[in-house]
Parts: C-alpha cells; sequence; structure tokens
C-alpha cells in the first residue's frame, strides 16, 4: 500500500544539520498494522510526519497505492481524507476552544461539499460516537472536560470521520493508564478489522507493540536497523540495538504453573 | 524508620473538597525499597509531597501524623524541615530539569550541595564532585562537570538529579516516576542505578511509579494505591503473583503481555471515582466484578499490621 523508498529527511538549524531520518526503505502491506519502535530522537514521528504530509522530505519517494504522495516541494494528497493520524497527546492535540462535535468533524473541511455532507451527516455522527464509546451529550462539550482515555477517542473519532484507509498512530496510548490503555487498545484492533484498514503504529512500549502490530521496523538514529516478522523479531532479534532495547524491558513475568515471579 | 499513620490530605476547591488521601498507612524500614504503585490520580505524589513538606497551600492535612525516625514531621518548623530536604531525605522526580538550575554548570551544582551539607574543604569538594558523577556512572565527570543542563541528554540530566539527591548524602530517597519521561534502556539504567545505590549505601527508597514492571523488579515491598487510599500491600513478589485486591487483580490482567495478540485485552471498565464524592463503601466497588451488597454500603479496612499481604476488600474478610 505504501512504498517509501531512499527517504531523508535533513533538518537545518542555523549552521548544524541534523539527519532524523537517514535513507529509509519500508514498505506498509494493505490491511496490516506495522510497527515503528526505537528511541526518543530516533526518527519516528518525522517518518509517520513526511507519509501524513506534515514535513516535507530532503529526499526519496513516498507513494501510496503507486501514486508519488510528494512531487517536488508538493503534498499531493491522494484522496483527501484517505490518510488520517492520531497523536500521542490528547491533551494538546485537540484544539481547546472547539467543541467535540467541531472537532470531530474538522477533517471535512478537506472534502468536497457533496462528500462532506454525506459523511458529516448527524446519524452517521452519532454511530461513530457510539462506536468509539462516547455519548451524544459529549458533542458540545469541549475537551478540558474529558479525561485522557475520553479525548484519546475523540481524537480517533476524529481520524475515522473521512473514511480513510490508513491511519498513523503515533504513540497513540503513551500518556494514558494501563487500565485506559487497554480499552483504547482494543477499540484500535477492533476497528481496524472491522474497517480493514492499515495501520502505522509509533510506540516506544514494547508490550504493546507485541500486541498489536503484525510486523516491526525498529529505528535507531534515523535507521531503520531491522523489519520483519513482530513474533520473529522479539524471539530473535539480530541488531545489537534491538537486542538491548528487548533486554531493558522490565516486566513481571508470572510462570502460571509455579504461580512464581521471575525477576530479571 | 519512615512512618505515615492515618494521613487525610483534602484539597478545598470551588467545587468542594477533594479527598486526595485518605487513610493512609506507610511504613518504610531501613535499607528498603518501598515502591507505591497506582494510576494517576491516585495519590501517589500528594504522599511523596506530604512527606516533603511541599503540598500546595490550597492543601489541608486534616488528619494524621509523617514519623521520621520517630519525629512528627507535620510538627517541624519550614525551616527544620527544609533542613531535612536534601541533607536527610533526598528527592528526584519525573522531569529532571526541574531539579536542575538551568544556567548553571553541573559541576557548580554539585560542588554547592556537597559544601552545603558536608564538612570538606574546597579541594576535597572538588573531588567529591568528581566521585558523585562516578557513582551515578557518568564516565568522564571532569567533562560533564563543566556542561551546562541543556546540554545533556533526558537519561544524563536525571543522573545528575540523582547525583545531586544523593550528595548529602541522605538516609532516604523519594523518587516520584523517576524515569517516567526516559527511553527502555535507560529507564534500566536509573532503575539499576537506584538499586545499586541502594545495596552500597544503605539508602532507604521510596519508589513512586505506575509502572508495574519497574516495581517488580526493584521493590522489596509495594503499595498498591486506589482513589487516594491503599487497597493492597505486601512483598512485591506475594502481590503481584499472587494479588488479593480485585483491583490489582485487574491492573495486572490489563496489561498487554497478559494475552496472546489475537485475544481482546482485559480492560477495566469505567473509570475512578470523582474524588469530591466518593462512593460510600468500597472505592472500586462501581467497577468491580465481584461486587457484593456489603461493599456499596461499608467501607473495607486494610488491616493495620498483623499479616505482611493484606487487601481492603471485603470478599478476602469473608473467604477468610
Ligand atoms: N522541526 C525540527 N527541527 C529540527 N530538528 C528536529 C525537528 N523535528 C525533529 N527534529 C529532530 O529530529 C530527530 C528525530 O525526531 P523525531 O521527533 O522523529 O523523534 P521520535 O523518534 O519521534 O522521538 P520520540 O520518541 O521522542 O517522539 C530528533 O533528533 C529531533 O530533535
Ligand atoms: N493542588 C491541587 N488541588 C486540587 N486537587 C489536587 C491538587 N493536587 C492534586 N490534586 C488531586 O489529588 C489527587 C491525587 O493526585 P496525585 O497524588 O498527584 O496523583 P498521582 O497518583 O498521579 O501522583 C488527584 O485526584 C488530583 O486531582
Ligand atoms: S470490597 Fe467488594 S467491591 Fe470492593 S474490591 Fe472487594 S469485592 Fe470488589
Ligand atoms: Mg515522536
Ligand atoms: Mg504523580
Amino acid at each position: 500500500m505504501i512504498e517509501i523508498s531512499q527517504l531523508e529527511k535533513i533538518y537545518s538549524t542555523g549552521k548544524d544539520c541534523m539527519i532524523a531520518v537517514k535513507t529509509t526503505n519500508l514498505t506498509i502491506i494493505e490491511g496490516e498494522i506495522l510497527g515503528i519502535v526505537g528511541e526518543s530522537g530516533s526518527g519516528k514521528s518525522t517518518l509517520g510526519k513526511m507519509i501524513i504530509g506534515l514535513e516535507r522530505p530532503s529526499n526519496g519517494s513516498i507513494t501510496y497505492k503507486g501514486h508519488p504522495l510528494w512531487n517536488k516541494k508538493k503534498y499531493n494528497r491522494v484522496e483527501a481524507g484517505e490518510i488520517q493520524t492520531v497523536f500521542q497527546d490528547p491533551q494538546s492535540s485537540l484544539d481547546p476552544r472547539m467543541s467535540v462535535k467541531d472537532i470531530i468533524l474538522e477533517p471535512l473541511l478537506a472534502l468536497s461539499k457533496v462528500e462532506r455532507k454525506e459523511k458529516g451527516n448527524r446519524e452517521r455522527l452519532l454511530q461513530l460516537i457510539k462506536r468509539v464509546g462516547l455519548k451524544e451529550e459529549h458533542l458540545d462539550r469541549y475537551p478540558h472536560e474529558f479525561s485522557g482515555g475520553q479525548r484519546q477517542r475523540i481524537a480517533i473519532a476524529r481520524a475515522l470521520i473521512t473514511d480513510p484507509s490508513f491511519i498513523v498512530l503515533d504513540e497513540p496510548t503513551s500518556a494514558l493508564d494501563v487500565s485506559v490503555q487497554a480499552q483504547v487498545l482494543n477499540l484500535l484492533k477492533e476497528l481496524q478489522k472491522e474497517r480493514n484498514l492499515t495501520y502505522l503504529f509509533i510506540s516506544h512500549n514494547m508490550s504493546v507493540i507485541r500486541y498489536m502490530c503484525q510486523r516491526v521496523a525498529v529505528m535507531f538514529k534515523g535507521e531503520i536497523v531491522e523489519v520483519g516478522d513482530t513474533k520473529e523479531i522479539f524471539e530473535h532479534p539480530e541488531h545489537p540495538y534491538t537486542q538491548k532495547l528487548l533486554s531493558s524491558v522490565l516486566t513481571i513475568q508470572n510462570d502460571t504453573d509455579t504461580q512464581s515471579i521471575i525477576l530479571k | 524508620m519512615l512512618e505515615i499513620k492515618n494521613l487525610h490530605v483534602d484539597f478545598e476547591g470551588m467545587r468542594g473538597k477533594t479527598e486526595a488521601l485518605k487513610n493512609m498507612n506507610l511504613s518504610l524500614n531501613r535499607g528498603e525499597i518501598l515502591g507505591i504503585v497506582g494510576e494517576s490520580g491516585s495519590g501517589k505524589s500528594i504522599t511523596a509531597l506530604s512527606i516533603l513538606g511541599l503540598l500546595e497551600e490550597n492543601a489541608i492535612i486534616s488528619k494524621g501524623r509523617i514519623l521520621y525516625n520517630g519525629d512528627n514531621l507535620l510538627e517541624l518548623s519550614k525551616k527544620n524541615i527544609q533542613a531535612l530536604r536534601g541533607k536527610e531525605i533526598g528527592m528526584v522526580f519525573q522531569e529532571p530539569m526541574t531539579a536542575l538550575q538551568p544556567t548553571m554548570r553541573i559541576g557548580k551544582q554539585l560542588f554547592n550541595v556537597i559544601k552545603q551539607h558536608r564538612n570538606l574543604s574546597s579541594k576535597e569538594t572538588k573531588e567529591a564532585v568528581l566521585h558523585a558523577l562516578r557513582d551515578v556512572h557518568i564516565d568522564n565527570p571532569e567533562l560533564v562537570a563543566k556542561k551546562y543542563p541543556f546540554e545533556l541528554s533526558g537519561g544524563m540530566r536525571q543522573r545528575i538529579v540523582i547525583a545531586l539527591a544523593m550528595a548529602a548524602p541522605p538516609n532516604l530517597l523519594i523518587a516520584d516516576e523517576p524515569t517516567t519521561a526516559l527511553d527502555v534502556t535507560i529507564q534500566y539504567e536509573i532503575i539499576n542505578l537506584i538499586k545499586e545505590l541502594n545495596e552500597k549505601r544503605g539508602t532507604s527508597v521510596l519508589l513512586i511509579t505506575h509502572d508495574l514492571g519497574v516495581v517488580a523488579n526493584v521493590c522489596d515491598r509495594i503499595l498498591v494505591m486506589y482513589a487516594g487510599e491503599v487497597v493492597e500491600s505486601g512483598n512485591t513478589k506475594d502481590v503481584l503473583s499472587h494479588p488479593i485486591h480485585p483491583y490489582t487483580k485487574s491492573l495486572l490482567n490489563a496489561l498487554p503481555d497478559s494475552v496472546e495478540p489475537h485475544e481482546p485485552l482485559q480492560a477495566i471498565e469505567g473509570e475512578p471515582p470523582n474524588l469530591l464524592k466518593r462512593p460510600k463503601g468500597c472505592a472500586f466497588s462501581e467497577r468491580c466484578h465481584f461486587v457484593m451488597d456489603i461493599c456499596k454500603e461499608e467501607h473495607p479496612e486494610l488491616k493495620d499490621g498483623g499479616s505482611s499481604h493484606q487487601a481492603s476488600c471485603w470478599l478476602e474478610k469473608v473467604i477468610v
């Protein structure tokens, strides 16, 4: 579905330049959840932003179903609303002055009048918010009146309103507590199946990646150092950074037979 | 060495009284690492701030005592508690930048703190600075001492904060989410560092985190908090492998590691109660699968003392 080839992003600040993403090649297959892990500053978000059009690549290309997304300096959206996004911090990614209804409907502004009318009709909106676990009376409220988990549900509804095929999720549950994270991950997985969505799922939480993604790409200092089947990579990490990453995870390993807990 | 007894902390606000901590009890023994776990808003930081005398102005301590080596910290003067902070009790918070002076070189910051608390000559203090940096595994202390905080990575900064907190050296270290803002690999290093300082110097540690993986790997004992109350406490191993309280069980089950990728996660439905109007009975009753009539009417108490593993749940009392 998405082909990324020789992609690079160089930020120049004054006389310094910073290679955020280094000659990257990556394929995203239709219908999959592809994970991206890596340390802070490794270029995960920059990669995601180049796909959704928020950052311009310095070199290389991205194609979406065969169409190039970037033509020189210009982002060609395929079809408006095909590609959507959900960010980490539901607090700052939702405009505090807009009502929930306006927030959810905003992405439709990029669509044609006809489509806007069709996708923005009240019935469809109500169905959608119900699906993500919100209520009709929430529509007239403002983001600050909601908990972190609820705000992330609002962000998910906003991404779905245009009926996208592909969604970039950048740390969608990193700001949430475990119990709420579980609710949101369940919702994201169900929606992906129901609507045959493709996700690029950015996270630094290895357990979340293991649970959500069929394949995973490991980023280190702007490069994808390893990519493949999640299970395979978790069991046989090849790159030293992947090995370090996996051995640093602090988990509770409950051995169900002996009911004893193994501490690392 | 540290004991909290029946501590109640409220916040007076426009919409009424928030009961942020309700009947908190805790005891930390010398040389021990005690963990406090719980989700956001459960009262972990309020507990730490109460001990340190750093609660905000609108906080009201309506009941309770905080005993440190026998002295009630709540009765100490502002000056005395300030003297205790830093010297006796070191602290590390989530965001390292808040504990560092942005415009002062790392070496100078450490120099000042060591000079203040230890009776050393300037030359000895300079030595102690380098030593302190080496203790937190800074490879080239001479170089790092000359840097400003903004020139360092988040993990390095948190090491410096730990070095500052340990400089006096204190007998108790309070660390509130010390690794929450850090990468997995750096978290691992910082957690090992805290463990090492505890083993080498015998510093007691109160480690506050929402991450069960972290407590599983360092704490001797843990307290699980929910809605401002301790709902379960005991040895780490006992609590995590044989949880008694339904909340602790649900929390462990909600971790992505507890199911196979094709199974749905076991989320805890609903949300914690509004602390402005707590339920009359058990605070978890609205979300608990095992809820009984008594749970909604009467508040289950955590037995004080007694067995080392305990939970405040009617279910446990019915079975026992
Ligand atoms: N607008 C910008 N100008 C200059 N440098 C930038 C800019 N945005 C990002 N960078 C740099 O590019 C690198 C990659 O950043 P990016 O945000 O992609 O990291 P990340 O992997 O998403 O990290 P995190 O896990 O912290 O979110 C970093 O070194 C960052 O400092
Ligand atoms: N200054 C304040 N004014 C009013 N309520 C507060 C204040 N500080 C904390 N609270 C409330 O106290 C409760 C416990 O907070 P806290 O101890 O910070 O939680 P955490 O377990 O996440 O550290 C929360 O419900 C919070 O909203
Ligand atoms: S007291 Fe009742 S409601 Fe509360 S946790 Fe126990 S069984 Fe559940
Ligand atoms: Mg990022
Ligand atoms: Mg806190």
